[in-house]
């Protein structure tokens, strides 16, 4: 042959990368070389199909591969459905998946299933029309699919073949199927779950539900089901010799779960009775299972007879013979549990061999591979009859190390690097895990530098005693490369925002994390509901690979409602009283006692997403409760400035809460706020912003013109600089972790500020797991306001009103203050009830400082019937609000009736119950130090010199709340 | 792969001389033709199935439809060929995972031996293989790849192949008897052909288990026969 040569269709040299073909030019032409190369041109992927042609040159023979390039699946619309099924689910149902070559063969069948799926969902008669849109240029097809559904079939007429006790009508009433209803498949599982369940809760625990439909009817749009409904027999369980709820036994005896009986059900569920009696303290219980024919009631009855025997205490557990892991790191991984407050602990002897096991795991995979784990059981621990104590017995054995360490068949990744990501290096122990942990550690290397099929093989050899030398085998494989990026999918999202986030390269190796990582990126624009990372031909040999980017953009409108409840603990009991003062009519108020309030709450939000397709995102989002009026309009844009880091945030709001009943507070609210994520768990705030805020309904409870600084309105307008640093493993519910958070502000009277002041806030909270589910969690928060200008603390004698009543100065503004007090703080006291009061009415009115200490101890319980689901916490809450940073005190007691700066000291006892959202807590605290206070109230014309009024704070708080205190 | 399976057991179990197959005239496959003499471009291959990631070329359609028409007189349609194909494709595939050794080079000789036999001699065989537009090397080749993948199949599906002794009772009086009544021939006693049909029956058996295996392969797989002489 002279030539061989490979041309796409127009006769052009292909520009692809092409593999040595076995024909070759200089040699003979044999029919089993051409079809070798013709089979590595088509393991490449690219192409759809290859000529082979000869032709007769002046040298010899050329012989031409002519390739047609293939066409890659693209992006996938179905459109004209009548949901269910969703155009996701029939995308997904048709299976053409993204950078897959196109078929139209795949189109086909996938066409076939999505009418299967329209078929399931009652479509009996859909028009499929489907058009093709090719891209020469990035050789992708777009596969348009449009569907005119036509009328949803109706459920036909009901046959029903009946093998049970029951009649058709009942059976029918039980699964809710009727008649002229729509066909849909999922409607139709349900209703035989629903029967089968009726059948199973009869005790026909082996019943058989099967709904199958006949064939359509067009005329009448109608599919006939029958429904074929098998009791089998009727099974009574019982037990004997101890009680069982019902509940209990359905969680505990698999028969009921899986609908069957057999003997291996009958054994698991005895296997688990007798579990659940020595995990409830009777060590020693014992289950048997027997099963017999009630000739009377035609029922099988199964009886599982329990022997609960004494009810045992597990005193605790200790190790002997361990060396190499302390016993704390041991009793971590164990499953018993010594006793605890309101428990006797948990022990079974099943749990004792999984323990022994887990321990004997834990040292296999330090290399020691020799080690034995024996358990021993006191029953009379300290004379204490039923009082058990557990040891577990260790023989290490040796510890096998790695004598040495090599990396063969590594050429595009160093050894260095391989080793750096390996934890078997020389003179560690040698562990099978450790080896697996290298293996994929070293396969994540490779697979995010490109090489997609790279494998290791780990080969040992003894080395001396106690000693292995330990090789790893690396086959590479080829490396893939990114030829191009395809964005594909986007209709109103400028291309831009999305090419921001990809990190792919073109040019490089194709990197697994660099998938991902777009991905996240894309996702986390929030404008999309899919987001596809895929390459071309991923099952080719080529090694060059085009990747496709396949987004699917959101709506562009969400709505959101909801309903809720909501309830707190709210100062001041006022009554009907009403005197008459220089001022007008005053309602007479409590002070000291508070009230329980509560309101049903609704939520209504709507966004408009993905504003000018820069992902920016405009909301309404709107709250009302009796206690509490809010309405926020926000824009978020994302990536501003074109950084992924900086996102842009302008809010406003309204409004009108009543969380301290010593006024009603208006808010009108808005900023512009700029956040820089420095890390995942770090970020950096800037922001502008300007609250008016009306204290209302002062009226009623404190004479305005006694005291008119709280009545005027006011306005603060400043810079915000917050830094946050969250580490928690669980925001919600955190057992682990730091959080800290610093942010000092700025209200300037120069910007239309009514006052001006400096505030900063510093938040340092940490917790600590240990034990099993035990949690210390602590708390420290230190807040400052100062005052500047011509703003003056309140109550400042510079800020008297004149003889005409006109205050020529300005203050902290009441709702500006610090307030502490109530669940999420100090809970010895109510909602804001802590720190400085009003020396006339007796209200709290909040301080220009603020430290408070929590600490509190979270433990496991257990108890009956909840279980260990409700946990218990111990606590102490210290601190106060103070007049200002002078006034900050350790002191027990406060220096006189009408000064509240003191530290005040709670301790308590909380109920937790974990739920998704965080954990729904009941506390009490007891407060050690309540304060007595005095305030003289206003002069009335029925009582010109009111004698001043004493009260002491209350001894207990309580609070219900969801989420955590710190 | 059916009728692979068939000669083999023909030619490996049964000891009676075949009659010599009709003469037809040879069909021009397009393989091997005399391409030097022209200079426009010849097909000479290209894609006859896709099938998963990999192909069956047009060359190998046309070659096993000359061993065919060398062996059988005339090929079989070019959809019977295709099948054939694709089911030597599975049959190879799971053969090469099972690492299944190749047939002997005494074997494959000695298939080829009792192939030119039919012909009488050897002279004769290469002039019909000639005007079968077929090369003897790939003869060779057919013969070894048939070898190997129906010692596979006899492999992976014997163990399951039972045959009891009703069955072998029925074969012999229901077939074997009137066959041989019908042709005047002594018949003999079951005790003396029993390990015959016994083979007979187990091979239809694998016969039987194997295609019912490949269907079920052949429908999980992704396969497309592409038109003859056109694209995609």
């Amino acid at each position: 042959m002279a030539e061989v040569n490979v041309l796409d269709d127009t006769g052009h040299p292909i520009s692809e990368k092409i593999p040595a073909l076995p024909l070759r030019a200089g040699e003979p032409f044999s029919f089993e070389a051409e079809r070798e190369s013709l089979r590595r041109l088509y393991a490449m992927g690219d192409f759809s199909d290859i000529r082979v042609t000869a032709t007769r040159g002046q040298f010899g023979l050329n012989i031409d591969f002519i390739v047609q390039r293939n066409y890659y699946n693209n992006v996938v619309r179905v459109d004209g459905l009548k949901p269910p099924p969703t155009e996701s689910a029939a995308i997904a149902a048709m299976r053409l998946s993204l950078g897959e070559a196109f078929r139209q063969s795949a189109l086909q069948e996938a066409l076939a299933r999505l009418k299967g799926v329209l078929r399931d969902n009652g479509f009996y008669q859909p028009k499929i029309t489907w058009a093709l849109e090719p891209h020469a240029d990035t050789r992708q097809m777009d596969v348009a699919v449009s569907v005119n559904p036509g009328s949803r079939a109706r459920v036909g007429k009901i046959s029903v073949e009946n093998k049970t006790p029951y009649t058709n009508a009942r059976l029918l009433r039980q699964s809710k199927l009727s008649r002229k209803t729509s066909l849909r498949q999922e409607a139709q599982s349900r209703a035989s779950q629903r029967l089968k369940k009726f059948l199973v809760n009869q005790g026909y625990l082996g019943a058989g539900v099967v709904i199958s439909r006949q064939d359509y009817d067009a005329k009448s749009g109608d599919v006939p089901l029958t429904l074929s409904v098998t009791a089998g027999p009727r099974v009574r369980m019982e037990t004997a010799g101890a009680h069982v709820s019902k509940s209990r036994l359905r969680k505990l005896l698999p028969i009921y779960a899986e609908g069957a009986v057999d003997e291996d059900l009958l054994q698991e569920g005895r296997r688990n009775l007798r579990n659940y009696f020595q995990s409830e303290g009777y060590f020693n219980a014992t289950v048997d299972v027997s099963s017999r024919k009630d000739a009377q009631e035609n029922e099988q009855v199964i009886t599982y007879q329990v022997s609960r025997g004494d009810r045992f205490r597990l005193a605790g557990v200790a190790f002997n013979g361990n060396k190499y892991f302390g016993a704390s790191l041991l009793e971590a991984r164990l499953k018993l549990q010594p006793a605890s407050f309101a428990s006797n602990g948990r022990f079974s002897q099943q749990m004792m061999r999984d323990d022994a096991d887990s321990i004997r795991g834990l040292y296999l995979s330090n290399g020691f591979r020799d080690a034995k784990v024996s358990t021993d059981v006191d029953d009379h621990y300290r004379g204490k009859r039923n009082n058990l104590f557990v040891t577990f017995h260790i023989s290490e054995g040796p510890q096998t190390r790695i004598a040495s360490l090599k990396i063969e068949g590594n050429h595009a990744i160093s050894t260095a690097a391989l080793l750096s990501v390996t934890g078997s290096t020389p003179g560690q122990p040698y562990s099978d895990s450790g080896v697996s942990s290298d293996r994929d550690n070293i396969l994540a290397l490779y697979f995010n530098e490109g090489f997609p099929s790279a494998s290791m093989e780990a080969q040992t050899e003894r080395a001396g005693d106690n000693e292995v030398k330990l090789v790893y085998h690396v086959a590479e494989g080829r490396q893939v490369e990114v030829s191009k990026l395809l964005l594909t999918g986007y209709e109103f999202t400028r291309r831009g925002i999305i090419a921001r986030q990809v990190t792919i390269k073109p040019g490089g190796p194709l990197r697994e994390g660099e998938i991902a990582s777009t991905q996240r990126q894309l996702y986390n624009l929030g404008v999309f509901n899919n987001v596809q990372v895929a390459p071309q031909n991923p099952s080719g040999t080529d090694p060059d690979k085009a990747v496709v980017v396949d987004v699917q953009e959101g709506d562009r409108y969400t709505i959101a409602y909801g309903a809720g409840f909501e309830m707190q603990s709210v100062a001041a009991s006022c009554g009907s009283a009403v005197s008459t003062s220089n001022s007008g009519k005053i309602t007479e108020c409590n002070p000291n006692i508070s009230k329980l309030e509560a309101s049903p709450r609704g939520i209504f939000e709507i966004a408009r997403n993905n504003m000018f397709g820069r992902a920016q995102t405009l909301s309404l989002a709107a709250r009302a409760s009796t206690l509490e009026y809010r309405a926020s309009l926000d824009y978020t844009a994302n990536n501003f400035m074109n950084q992924r880091s900086l996102v842009l945030q302008l809010t406003s709001y309204a409004d009108k809460t009543q969380d301290i009943s010593t006024f009603t507070s208006t808010r009108f609210q808005g900023g512009a706020q700029i956040v820089e994520h420095l890390t995942p768990s770090s970020s950096l705030s800037y922001q502008y912003f300007y609250r008016r805020v009306v204290a209302s309904n002062l009226a009623s409870t404190i004479n305005p013109l006694q005291i008119p600084l709280l009545s005027q309105p006011t306005l603060v307008s400043g810079f915000e600089v917050a830094y946050a640093r969250d580490r928690r493993d669980n925001p919600a519910d955190a057992t682990r972790g730091t959080f800290n958070t610093v942010d000092f502000s700025d209200a300037i009277e120069t910007i239309g500020s009514s006052a001006s002041y400096l505030r900063g806030y510093f938040q340092n909270s940490s917790f600590y797991s240990f034990g099993r589910a035990f949690v210390f969690a602590r708390s420290v928060r230190f807040g400052v306001e100062q005052p500047i200008g011509n703003t003056v603390p309140p109550y400042s004698p510079s800020c008297i009103p004149n003889t005409q009543g006109a205050i020529t100065c300005s203050t902290v503004p009441l709702p500006e203050r610090f307030f502490a007090g109530g669940g999420t703080s100090l809970r010895g006291f109510g909602l804001n009830e802590a720190g400085p009061r009003d020396p006339t009415t007796g209200f709290p009115i909040g301080g220009l400082a603020l430290l408070i200490f929590n600490q509190e101890l979270r433990f496991p319980m257990h108890l009956p019937f909840v279980g260990n689901r409700l946990g218990g916490t111990v606590f102490y809450d210290g601190g106060n609000v103070y007049d200002d940073i002078y006034h900050i005190t350790l002191a027990w007691k406060s220096k006189s009736l009408t000064d509240l700066n003191y530290w005040s000291n709670t301790i308590g006892f909380g109920l937790r119950y974990p739920t998704p959202v965080g954990p729904v807590r009941l506390d009490v605290g007891f407060l050690l130090n309540p304060a007595q206070y005095e305030f003289t109230p206003q002069a009335t014309a029925a009582n010109p010199n009111p004698a001043p009024q004493l009260y002491r704070l209350p001894r207990y708080g309580f609070s219900f709340n969801i989420g955590p205190v710190f | 792969m059916r009728r692979a399976l068939c000669i083999i057991t023909l030619l490996e179990c049964l000891s009676q001389p075949l009659t010599a197959r009709a003469f037809a005239p040879a069909q021009d496959t397009g393989a091997n033709t005399d391409l030097a003499s022209r200079s426009k471009p010849i097909p000479i291959d290209g894609i006859a199935v896709r099938i998963e990631s990999d192909i069956i070329t047009e060359s190998e359609v046309q070659e096993l439809a000359a061993y065919q028409q060398l062996v059988d007189g005339k090929p079989q349609a070019r959809s019977e060929i295709i099948s054939e194909l694709i089911d030597q494709w599975i049959v190879q595939g799971e053969a090469s995972a099972a690492q299944y050794p190749q047939p002997l080079k005494t074997d494959v000789d000695g298939a080829v031996t009792q192939l030119q036999k039919q012909f009488g001699s050897a002279t004769e065989f290469q002039r019909r293989c000639a005007a079968a537009g077929i090369s003897e090397s790939s003869v060779r080749s057919i013969l070894r790849r048939q070898i190997y993948l129906s010692r596979f199949l006899d492999f992976r599906f014997r163990p399951a192949a039972q045959v009891d002794s009703s069955q072998v009772q029925k074969y012999y009086e229901d077939n074997l008897v009137p066959k041989l009544k019908a042709k005047g021939e002594k018949i003999p006693a079951l005790a003396s052909v029993e390990p015959e049909i016994r083979e007979v029956l187990v091979q239809q058996d694998i016969d039987t288990l194997s295609q019912q295996w490949l269907d079920d392969t052949r429908s999980g797989l992704t396969i497309d026969i592409l038109p003859q002489g056109t694209g995609q």
